[in-house]
């Protein structure tokens, strides 16, 4: 009997240090600059991208304001045991009118659109599954927003160049 | 391993253990990860973003209009540093959106001071000050610099959990972009669309407010949620115009999202609008 309290004592201090160590692995806060796909260099990123620990079966929401004459990416990603994630971009006014749901494009995990006017939107994430009890299992999933200018079909001025 | 471990080291010596309470004991060990899970997140531009969508193009640099890198040692509790920290985060971003070399090193300089009076420089590069004075005259290094810098400070605070800190630099900030913002536009044009994209970012301060109000729970936010209160209910009171939502595709498959509801705001209101954002920075400027 004596041997086991000992054991715990011996054991609890490195328990703790096995936790905070696993803690940190669950740190999510920069996990989407590091494993989500970007647009191509013509897009800036959003400071609005933000990662979260999600367990199986969950769904949250991110809540962001994207601007009127510019054009988003959006793009997920999540640890591969997670399986395909399902996003929906909805806009946050009366109807939840849907803007788009990767579950009709086959699960795509990125999604470019042209934005007219700047609103309030909604992006829908759930990982797939249900979660199973007594097994806990979390993972950061990520969501990266970049934007840029949208192109304009105005003819550029007919300035006069070059030497002549 | 951590579940063998945890079961071991941690076995009450009593022939009762049962699952069900080992279950309960698994639960309340991840209970501080669970916290960290949530439903709702509230997500807001920086004001780097906000000034990008500001069509620059014709418009004039005024520096008297920034606050002045000597307050910064003045600010002695913990709100008001925070809260002008975000105010020269956005002097920045406007200096950035001008390409003002000398004076984003010196605003750079000054994020960095005050960031090491609330105790969260360690966020920043350790070589910050000299990557920016190696750079001092390279105007595009300098913008990634501080770039940087800004992803650094807001990760920083989101992994230690100091989120209340990031809301109270984040309204900081926002009224800042108000100011300049409006300022740099001057009077109003019903034609001038940087009006409409100042109007627009109610959005984002909604967001920004909502954010905030989960951290009510600290004086010091919901000291600085009292001190913008008035901006929130003028906001809240300008029009909206209803118009519906269409969602198209062209011809090579580029979804269209067009239409929505859209904010209109009078001369009347507009100059109202001046006023109280030069109110309200004023209270968050002056010195106690």
């Amino acid at each position: 009997m004596k041997t086991l309290t000992n054991m715990k004592y011996i054991l609890s201090p490195i328990l703790l240090i096995i936790l905070a160590i696993y803690s940190f692995a669950q740190d999510c806060t920069e996990y989407h600059q590091f494993h989500c796909l970007y647009a191509d260099y013509t897009y800036f990123y959003s400071r609005q991208s933000k990662s979260a620990l999600f367990r199986k079966g969950q769904t949250s929401e991110l809540k962001i304001v994207i601007y009127g004459g510019e054009d988003y990416y959006i793009a997920v990603c999540a640890h591969r045991r997670f399986g395909d994630l399902h996003f929906k971009i909805l806009e946050d006014n009366e109807d939840s009118t849907l803007i788009y749901d990767n579950a009709e494009h086959d699960y795509a995990n990125s999604v470019t659109f042209t934005n007219e006017v700047t609103r309030d939107v909604i992006i829908v994430v759930s990982v797939p599954g249900e979660p199973e009890k007594g097994k806990i299992e979390r993972r950061c999933v990520g969501v990266v927003i970049q934007f840029r200018k949208t192109k304009t079909e105005k003819a550029e001025p007919s300035e006069k160049t070059g030497f002549k | 391993m951590l579940i063998l471990l945890s079961a071991f080291c941690c076995k009450p010596d009593r022939s009762s253990y049962n699952k069900s309470v080992k279950f309960e004991e698994d639960t309340s060990r991840y209970a501080q990860l669970e916290s960290k899970i949530k439903e709702v997140y509230y997500r807001f531009p920086s004001p780097d973003e906000m000034f990008v969508i500001i069509d620059s193009i014709g418009l004039q640099f005024d520096n008297t209009l920034l606050l002045p890198t000597e307050n910064a040692g003045k600010y002695l509790d913990s709100k008001s540093q925070a809260l002008n920290l975000g105010v020269y985060i956005a002097d920045l971003a406007y200096i950035t959106l001008f390409e003002r070399y000398k004076e984003s090193v010196d605003y750079l300089q000054v994020i960095h001071q005050l960031s090491e009076k609330i105790r969260i420089a360690s966020a920043f590069d350790e070589n910050l000050v000299d990557r920016i004075e190696k750079n001092i005259r390279n105007i595009d290094s300098l913008r990634a610099i501080s770039d940087d810098a800004l992803t650094s400070l807001i990760n920083y605070l989101v992994r230690n959990d100091k989120e209340n800190t990031f809301a109270i630099i984040s309204i900081g900030g926002i009224i800042e972009f108000y100011y300049l913002a409006l300022n740099l536009v001057g009077d109003y044009k019903p034609e001038n669309q940087n009006i409409q994209r100042i109007v627009d970012q109610k959005m984002a301060f909604d967001n920004l407010m909502k954010y905030s109000y989960e951290f009510s729970d600290d004086p010091n936010v919901s000291g600085t949620l009292e001190i913008v209160e008035p901006l929130s209910d003028f906001l809240n009171n300008i029009t909206v115009v209803k118009v519906k939502t269409t969602i198209t595709k062209t011809e090579d498959g580029r979804i269209i999202v067009g239409g929505g509801d859209k904010l209109k705001i009078t001369e009347e209101e507009y100059n109202e609008f001046k006023i109280l954002v030069g109110q309200i920075r004023k209270k968050i400027i002056e010195i106690s």
